[in-house]
């Protein structure tokens, strides 16, 4: 099994930031404009790319407000299935440090290589749409 | 309904309807050799012909699960070699 891990500070309180990965309106301003979350658990989350021609159904796994989410793979690309996200917060109340986890890859392919880079160039989408309010989402449609 | 093809695992039936509808672009025939009903499962073998990317005849498995007269949970089986470039991923187009 293959995790990949990744870190970043943002100058945000922890309410702020666990509503950019936990709800709909929060995953529209940083990662795909087609998003839908059933913010409970055991609910249901769609992220949608290019007029869907990829989709990743998730269902959520586990939500500690302000402080933790995971959400599981049930459909999309075979690589994905299976995986998890996992999203954990740690804060001050000002600051806070968003720890992200995609663990669950069967063998680190090529795919998989281009997804943590990826994931990288997101982690710091999310970090200035949190910061400055503006979404500004890596697909539109 | 959960249908789990070779390329991708659909969730529910409009997801894999809509890429069925899809994929019988290529598809210029379906023939049905033979179903093998056991209780609340069949299998299922088929010959598709395709026009492309490949032209080629393809026989294909179907496992089919059961439940109250609607189908629950499909597993397709087939060489999938000739098709695998139609849902190749290049490393840019990953999303996340």
């Amino acid at each position: 099994m293959v995790d990949l891990t990744h870190q970043v500070p943002i100058d945000a309180p922890a309410a702020r930031v666990y509503a950019a990965v936990t709800t709909a309106a929060g995953n529209r301003g940083w990662w795909t404009a087609d998003s839908t979350v059933d913010e409970k658990v055991g609910g249901s989350a769609e992220f949608g790319f290019e007029k869907r021609a990829v989709v990743f159904h998730m269902r959520i796994d586990r939500l500690v407000p302000d402080r933790e989410l995971v959400m599981s793979c049930h459909g999309g690309p075979p690589e994905w299935q299976g995986t998890t996200l996992r999203w954990r917060i740690d804060s001050d109340g000002k600051q806070s440090i968003l720890r992200f986890t995609h663990g669950g890859w069967k063998e680190l392919t090529d795919y998989c290589a281009g997804c943590n880079s990826m994931w990288g160039r997101l982690m710091y989408r999310l970090k200035d749409f949190v910061e400055g309010g503006k979404p500004d989402p890596q697909w539109r449609e | 309904m959960v249908f789990a093809g070779l390329f991708e695992t659909y969730p529910n039936a409009d997801a894999y309807i809509a890429t069925f509808t899809q994929l019988l672009q290529i598809v210029t025939r379906l023939e049905i050799k033979t179903i093998i009903g056991e209780g609340d499962q069949a299998a299922i073998f088929m010959e598709m012909v395709t026009s492309a990317p490949v032209e080629a005849t393809t026989l294909v498995a179907e496992w089919h699960q059961v439940r109250n007269g609607r189908i629950v949970h499909a597993r397709s089986a087939f060489d999938g070699r000739p098709f695998a470039a139609m849902f190749a991923r290049p490393q840019e187009h990953t999303h996340g």
